[in-house]
Order: C-alpha cells, then sequence, then structure tokens
C-alpha cells in the first residue's frame, strides 16, 4: 500500500537540526560528515561546530575518559581541518590535548576546558618552548581545569599551587578560568593558593576550590584586583594563619561572590561578617555554609542587620544556612515561627525555615535557605521536614531521635525524584512495623519507590530500617544498588543469613559494604550469590 | 470539562472522537479550539497534513501521556540525553523507519513537544556511533558527491583508516 514512505531526507532542515542536536556535536560531526551534500551543509553549521567536547563523561562517578580512537582518528583527520575555523570552546581529556590542539589552526578558539589533567601534561603544555604556548598567550580567555589523579610523588595541593600559577603566568589574556572548582568534574581535591607573586589584572571571574580560609583571604588579598565574579569552595573553616596582611582590603570591583564551605564554622561573626562587609558594591551574593552559634540562630533579622545592610546593591541573595546551638540548660526553646517571622521583609524569593530540637544529642539546628533549592546535597532531614520539590538535589542524608515511619519516607520519594544517594543515622524503632505487618499485608500502604537510587548507608542505625530497604514488599529498589551496613544489623534481619522470602530487595544489591568484613563467611556469599562483597571504609558518597 | 470531546479528522477523512483534554496536549488543537471558540462536540477538526493511521497513533500516545507534567523548559544537557527513554515509548516506537518519520513530521505539525521529543531522540539512538557508510545504508541515504570529490573524501580518510 505504501510506495512513498517518508524517509530522512525528506524531513524539513529544522526538523534534522532538531534531531541532532540530541546529539553531542562530536557524535553529529563524526556519524553525519561526508554523507551527502545536504547532511554536510547542515552540519557544518556553526551551531554543531562552534562548541566541541571531545570526551566522554560518565555522570556516575563525574569521571571522564577519551573518545574511542577511530573517532578521534576521524575528527582529528578530516573533521577538524575542515572546521577548526568555526571552533570557539573546545574540552579535551588529558590524552588528546595535543593530538587534537596539533590537528588544525583555531584561529578563533577562546574558550578552552583540560579535564582529567594531570602534573605531568601541565609541565609539557605550560612552558613557552610548547608550539602551543601562542593559543595560550594571546587567545584563550576562559579556561576550564579539572584534574586527575596521575602518577606522582609531589604533595597534591602543591602540584596544584604550581599548576595555579603556571596558568596565570601562561594564559595572559585570561578573563575566566574554572580551576577544579566546585562544580567541575572532580570536586573532591583542593589546594592552596601560591604565594603572592600569583596575580592577574585581568581575571574578571573565578571558580575555585581551596583548602582553608586563608586561601579564600589569599584571593582576596587584591592579587586579582579586577574579579567581578568569584566561586569559591572552602574544605576547612579554620585559617592555617590569622595574619591576613591585606584581610581589610576593600572589594569594590566584586559584583558576585558564592562562598560554600564544607565544615562547620565556628567564628562566623569574626570570619565571614567582616570578609562580606568588604564587598561594597555586591550584586549578587550565595552563601552555603553551617555555623555553630552561641546564642542565637542566624535568622533573617542576623543577615539584614550583619550584612545586607552593608551592601547597598545587592539584589539576589540566596543561601543555605544552618546553626547549631548547644544546649546548657535550656528550658525555652525557639519555635520555627519566630524564625519566620525575622524573614517577613525578604521580598526577592521564598525563605523556608525548620528548627530542630535534639534532647539526647544536646543541641538544636536552625535550617533556613531561599527556595527554589539549587544544590545537590541535602543534608539531615528530619521528621519536621515541610517537603516540596527538590530536583536538583541527588544526594540526602536523614537523621532524627525519632523513628521515620512510612509516611515520611513516601514524602522524601515525592520530594526528591533525582535521588541517587541515601544515607539513614536513626537509633529510634519504627512505632507503625507492627501495626502494619499485622494490617492484612499493608495493603492499603502506597508503595516507596526510589527508582535512581544508587546508594544507601544504612550504617549506625535501627535493624527496622536495614529491615525496611531489604525485606518490605512496600519498598522498591532499583538494581545495582551499592549498600552500606553494621554486619551484625545483617546478620539479625537476614535471621542469620537464613531468612528466604519470594520478594525481597537482596538481589538488587550490586555490592555490598560491611563492616567487620572478616566475619564474611561463606554463609552470606550464599545468601548474596550476586552481590560483591567488600569493606565498609570502601563505601563512598560522594562530597 | 472532563470526559468532554471533539472530533478530529485525518488527512483521508476519517474521524476520531477524543478527550478535549488529551487533544490539548497539541498545542496547534489547543490554538485552534481557543481562538476558533470550538467546543460543540459536533464541531470538527480537520487536520490535512496527518492521515489516519499516523493520528490513531498520535491519540494513542497522547492518550497514554495525558497525566504527564509539563514537559521542562529547554535545558541543553537534558535535551542531550537520549537514554531516557520510557520502556513504554521504547515498544510504542518500535515501528518501520516510514512511520517513525511520519510521526515526527506530525508531531511537528501538531506541535506537541513530547512526542516530538521522543521521536527525534529515537532517531538519533539510531544516528550514534554510526559511520558515514552506516549512515547512508540505515537511512538508505544517496551519496551525491562527484566522483572528484568522493575521491578527495577518500583520500583524506585514508589516513585515517590506515592507522
Amino acid at each position: 500500500m505504501k510506495d512513498l514512505l517518508v524517509q530522512l531526507e525528506d524531513l524539513p532542515d529544522e526538523i534534522l537540526m532538531y534531531i541532532f542536536k540530541k546529539l553531542s556535536n562530536d557524535e553529529v560531526l563524526y556519524s553525519l560528515t561526508d554523507v551527502n551534500q545536504r547532511l554536510n551543509r547542515i552540519v557544518h553549521d556553526t551551531i554543531f561546530t562552534r562548541y566541541l567536547c571531545l570526551l566522554e563523561y560518565c555522570a556516575d562517578d563525574n569521571s571522564t575518559y577519551p573518545l574511542p580512537d577511530p573517532i578521534l582518528d576521524r575528527l582529528c583527520s578530516k573533521i577538524l581541518p575542515a572546521i577548526g575555523h568555526q571552533i570557539e570552546s573546545l574540552f579535551l581529556e588529558r590524552t588528546s590535548i595535543k593530538r587534537v590542539l596539533h590537528a588544525t589552526n583555531y584561529p578563533h578558539l577562546v574558550d578552552l576546558g583540560l579535564c582529567n589533567f594531570h602534573f605531568e601534561d601541565a609541565m609539557s603544555l605550560f612552558f613557552d618552548q610548547n608550539p602551543l604556548a601562542h593559543i595560550f598567550k594571546n587567545q584563550i580567555s576562559s579556561l576550564f581545569i579539572s584534574f586527575g589523579t596521575g602518577n606522582n610523588s609531589f604533595p597534591l595541593e602543591s602540584i596544584y599551587s604550581l599548576i595555579f600559577s603556571l596558568i596565570l603566568a601562561n594564559f595572559t589574556n585570561l578573563r575566566c578560568l574554572k580551576f577544579n572548582s566546585s562544580l567541575s568534574f572532580n570536586d573532591t581535591t583542593t589546594f592552596h593558593v601560591p604565594d603572592e607573586t600569583t596575580i592577574s589584572s585581568t581575571l574578571l571571574e573565578l571558580h575555585v576550590s581551596v583548602a582553608d580560609m586563608t586561601d579564600c583571604m589569599c584571593m582576596l588579598d587584591g592579587r586579582f584586583d579586577q574579579l567581578r565574579v568569584f566561586y569559591i569552595t572552602v574544605y576547612s573553616s579554620l585559617p592555617r594563619s590569622l595574619n591576613f596582611e591585606h584581610g581589610q582590603k576593600l572589594l569594590p570591583n566584586l559584583r558576585i561572590f558564592s562562598f560554600c564551605c564544607k565544615e562547620k564554622i565556628n567564628n562566623f561573626d569574626e570570619s565571614i561578617v567582616p570578609l562580606l562587609r568588604r564587598m561594597l558594591n555586591l550584586e549578587e551574593l550565595d552563601l552555603n555554609i553551617i555555623v555553630k552559634s552561641n546564642e542565637k540562630f542566624i535568622d533573617g533579622d542576623t543577615l539584614k542587620k550583619d550584612i545586607i545592610i552593608y551592601m547597598p546593591r545587592l539584589y539576589k541573595f540566596t543561601f543555605n544556612i544552618c546553626s547549631t546551638i548547644d544546649h546548657r540548660n535550656q528550658t525555652n526553646f525557639q519555635l520555627n515561627k519566630h524564625i519566620e517571622k525575622t524573614f517577613k521583609y525578604f521580598s526577592n524569593n521564598q525563605i523556608i525555615t525548620c528548627i530542630d530540637h535534639f534532647q539526647e544529642e544536646g543541641y538544636s539546628q536552625c535550617h533556613i535557605y531561599s527556595y527554589p533549592y539549587k544544590l545537590k546535597v541535602y543534608k539531615n532531614i528530619t521528621n519536621n521536614f515541610r517537603g516540596g520539590l527538590f530536583t536538583s538535589v541527588t544526594q540526602v542524608s536523614l537523621y532524627d531521635e525519632r523513628p521515620f515511619e512510612h509516611e515520611f519516607f513516601l514524602q522524601i520519594q515525592k520530594s526528591f525524584p533525582f535521588l541517587k544517594e541515601l544515607t539513614i543515622k536513626n537509633r529510634k524503632a519504627q512505632n507503625n512495623k507492627q501495626y502494619i505487618k499485622s494490617n492484612n499485608d499493608n495493603q492499603v500502604l502506597s508503595i516507596i519507590e526510589y527508582h535512581k537510587l544508587t546508594r544507601l548507608d544504612l550504617t549506625n542505625t535501627h535493624d527496622d530500617y536495614v529491615e525496611l530497604f531489604l525485606f518490605d514488599t512496600k519498598m522498591s529498589l532499583p538494581n545495582n544498588l551499592h549498600l552500606c551496613v553494621d554486619y551484625q544489623i545483617l546478620e539479625r534481619v537476614t535471621y542469620y543469613f537464613t531468612r528466604y522470602i519470594s520478594r525481597n530487595n537482596c538481589e538488587k544489591l550490586a555490592a555490598l559494604y560491611c563492616y567487620p568484613v572478616d566475619r564474611i563467611d561463606e554463609r552470606v556469599q550464599n545468601y548474596f550469590p550476586l552481590t560483591c562483597i567488600h569493606r565498609a571504609v570502601d563505601f563512598v558518597i560522594s562530597k | 470539562m472532563a470526559g468532554h470531546k471533539i472530533k478530529l479528522q485525518s488527512s483521508d477523512g476519517d474521524t476520531f472522537d477524543v478527550e478535549v483534554e488529551i487533544a490539548k496536549q497539541s498545542a496547534t488543537i489547543k490554538t485552534m479550539l481557543e481562538d476558533l471558540g470550538m467546543d460543540e462536540e459536533e464541531d470538527v477538526i480537520p487536520l490535512p497534513n496527518v492521515n489516519s493511521a499516523i493520528l490513531k497513533k498520535v491519540i494513542q500516545w497522547a492518550t497514554h501521556h495525558k497525566d504527564d507534567p509539563p514537559p521542562p523548559e529547554d535545558d541543553e544537557n537534558r535535551e542531550k540525553n537520549t537514554n531516557d527513554i520510557s520502556s513504554w515509548d521504547q515498544d510504542f516506537l518500535k515501528v518501520d523507519q516510514g512511520t517513525l518519520f511520519e510521526l515526527i513530521l506530525a508531531a511537528n505539525y501538531l506541535d506537541i513537544k513530547g512526542l516530538l521529543d521522543v521521536t527525534c531522540k529515537t532517531v538519533a539512538n539510531m544516528i550514534k556511533g554510526k559511520t558515514p557508510e552506516e549512515i547512508r545504508r540505515t537511512f538508505n541515504i544517496k551519496n551525491d558527491f562527484t566522483p572528484q570529490e568522493e575521491e578527495q573524501i577518500k583520500k583524506e580518510n585514508e589516513w585515517c583508516e590506515e592507522k
């Protein structure tokens, strides 16, 4: 009947472009260059040639890999020479950097990304005699660099410092530098800022992760006097040195500042507040910190009084601040409604506040954040969690001194649809477990589904939660899950590895991480026949 | 109103009764209904660019996806991910190439973003990783380079094939 089937070539250019845009540009160029004249014309559009990312990226572990050789060969020999003049942005994996950069001329290349970079690569690339030096010096205005581990005997921090200095010495036209920043492919390494000879008067935007507060202060000591945009992640809240020679220098050029500290800050008033007050003309501020307070939580009043009134141009303020106070014979505990009230006049975005009082641990915690939430981690969620949708979050930890029941886990499922890594710390037995068990196989309850979960940490938690995740028929988990659990708990919930029921989640485990691992014997291996068993210390939740 | 239906007429004259909420996944039909104030069950919306077989498939897709949340704003990273096709859609799109391309044309004409995305991703997956010669074979594309151009291409590719 159908003698005139529609074919790919019958689709109009705009639809072909729409299809090709579903592929990465290197895939488009590799497969469709030289198929026929029409496709050649379409794939040579600057949409497909202006930006090229010549590497493979694995989102699961944030790692990068080189493209397969046949693809790289065809790109370097045939395709890049034809489109080199159109390329403005190149992202390369360490093993192909030289080959790609030597394949042709790139007169319009301004944006360069070097991924999985090693110390040896820096040594061979960033010295004057390298024929590519003129590209670095004169053309590149934006550089992204993320590091692999490499074979070297130097402490990593010194290497990063040296590479940072080499970059600023070689890339003399640099406007934007993303140096192993927290949003990069590899966000677990840090470095100390080199001495004050490392300067740049061209740099306008810097994204970087550093070891401690001293490094943060060094970055703002005037060496980057034109800096407009600064994103910094600090790993330790303690400074190495208390002498900040340029500590009081004003920063009138800075317009956007984002500060994230991975460790609890003990001296917010002495370290963060004075730093922020130097930024007279700041327009956008983002703070992501945990603070140990003495008497008062950080609330809307604190932010206004200590920070906002010193920044007359500030029009966007986003934050995720968790402040804690140790209990000292308190009888009165602040209520959430009091904290909420202090944000009454924050008109530019929605603010969520949540207070928890942990009597057993002896401290209270106040979490305030601007919504929509944009971070990938949400820590220490308790039963007081107020819901909402958190599409950016892939990593969640749950903690409370009250038990987590079925409804709570359902709420977590609804609020975090892209949850990949979950940690549960709760020592309390579930209250409703027995009731649910007796209630006709809990038919009335909805199934909890964590579709995208890849890592689950159930160490230091009550047996009930391990049982819930492994044996409850109302818990649906994906295959290939990695579970970390205490051996003794595992022994108990599996009835010493003899508990066999038809539907359980044990068979979905790709890997089991236990402590102590020397207790793993044939019984355990037989109980988890398809699961790789590792030591608990090898279990990693990404930072 | 829930359950309220309209009639859609294909290019070959067949009419289909479809719930308004399902039909409104098509921005084209939604605009027609709003602009022309068509709300009577007797009104027929002609769709001259979609034949009966394809319209039936489109209605089947739209019915299955009627409760989907609105598609997210265009995001380059999300767009480039072609591995997120649901298993229902994968089964639904196990069709010959002619039907697949007609579905693309229909989704484009009817302005159904979800269907256009999933059909285009399916074609993108058919392209991924193939050499130009494999692309020609897969999609029955004629090589229209002149012999001289062809010779030149071969020469340029020799270096990489020798490796």
